[in-house]
């Protein structure tokens, strides 16, 4: 009796290990096969949901004052604000204002503590390392254009930079209103798994702007 | 006409006091922004608190009565951080900390700038109040942007598990 009741138990722990992995399996395949696909579907599933949610609440007029260089008003913490574009590597991504982990699972955050396009100051812009957000940035070369479409104007870059810091590095990097200035950062390395310390870094430079009236 | 001349010189009196305690936003900013030595060590806001604190003043029209509040608290903090030996926010004693807490709360029930704490992170609403905080307000710049699925990477490491598994079960039948 307790023979049968032990090959009982042990076809079915064989059936669900069988079935663990051939789900496993095939949640890893469609994965990899269609990864891409997933982040645009979400990606413009958030986009519908922000437009939505934006028609729905925005009370502010957010414009800017060219004298004092300076916004006029600003948008709340958590609200979007811009979209960033970068066409050779294909990211297209919307930009909220902060960049708590709530904030980034929606899309890419501007760091409150820093300045907003055309302010003439370090602009900071950090997203996560997936392909729909910053994942592709280690792509980008001297030269190549960033575009940030914001409620207020449109602003292109060019980077100058990019790198590998340390997280703590970066950390130094020092605001400043002396000159524009934009930063884009994202985990390092990209794909590999476990805490990630680095961080690539873009740095670029503002060479275009477009102001809506 | 001796009571004319005192209730004059009263009201300018009054005028002058006023006058010179009624604080600006851009001299609170300038006050809250500025580098205090305390203890031996330079105390300041960072960059990135400064733009912040800049930002609240340029865009929300905070009432002189509360200014004047807030900058008094503020002097308060300044002495509590001074009375102790701290030589960084890190090292103040909890008891330290509850005393700064319970002066933010303060200025949050009295003024019309409410401030909240969470998780190491100071809320500020606008003058305007409502549910969205005008900004967030943290020590760190750098967040964590690491978007690795974990499901996805357990899925994998199972996968590979259930591969070797069946790769050894042929194994032994072939040798067999």
């Amino acid at each position: 009796m307790l023979n049968k009741v032990k090959k009982i138990i042990k076809g079915i722990a064989i059936e669900i290990a069988f079935s663990l992995f051939f789900s496993s399996f095939f949640i890893f395949s469609v994965y990899f096969l269609f990864r891409d696909k997933i982040y645009n579907s979400i990606f413009l599933i958030n986009r519908l949901i922000v437009v939505e949610k934006n028609t729905e609440t925005e009370d502010k007029e957010i414009s800017f004052d060219s004298v004092k260089k300076r916004l006029v008003h600003y948008p709340y913490y958590g609200e979007v604000w811009a979209t960033i574009r970068i066409p050779k590597v294909e990211i297209n991504a919307v930009v909220y204002h902060g960049d708590t982990l709530d904030i980034l699972d929606k899309g890419v955050g501007h760091f409150s503590g820093s300045y907003f396009p055309a302010e003439g100051g370090t602009v900071i812009i950090d997203g996560h390392n997936s392909p729909s957000q910053f994942g592709r940035i280690p792509g980008l070369d001297v030269g190549d254009n960033i575009i940030i479409e914001a409620k207020y104007g449109t602003f292109t870059y060019e980077v100058t930079e990019g790198k590998i810091m340390k997280a703590t590095e970066l950390e130094k990097i020092n605001i400043q209103d002396d000159r524009e200035e934009l930063v884009l950062y994202t985990c390092y390395p990209i794909s590999a798994i476990g805490y990630k310390t680095d961080r690539y870094v873009i740095y670029a430079k503002l060479v275009g702007e477009e102001y809506e009236n | 006409m001796k009571k004319i001349v005192y209730v004059v010189l009263a009201a300018a009196m009054l005028f002058t006091t006023t006058s010179v305690s009624a604080m600006t936003e851009s001299e609170l900013a300038e006050k809250l922004t500025k580098t205090y030595e305390i203890n031996g060590v330079m105390f300041s806001a960072t960059n990135a608190q400064k733009v912040e604190i800049e930002r609240y003043f340029r865009e929300n029209e905070v009432p002189e009565a509360d200014l004047d509040f807030i900058s008094k608290k503020f002097d308060e903090a300044l002495a509590i951080i001074e009375k102790g030996d701290a030589t960084s926010i890190e090292e103040l004693t909890s008891s330290e900390k509850d005393q700064i807490v319970a002066l933010f709360n303060e200025v949050s029930e009295k003024t019309k700038v409410r401030i909240t704490l969470e998780n190491g992170k100071i809320n500020v609403y606008g003058v305007n109040g409502g549910d969205k905080p005008f900004t967030v307000v943290t020590d760190e710049i750098v967040r964590y942007t690491d978007g690795t699925n974990y499901l996805i990477a357990l899925a994998g490491a199972i996968s590979l598990v259930g591969v070797a598994a069946i790769v050894l079960k042929v194994k032994r039948a072939n040798a067999k």
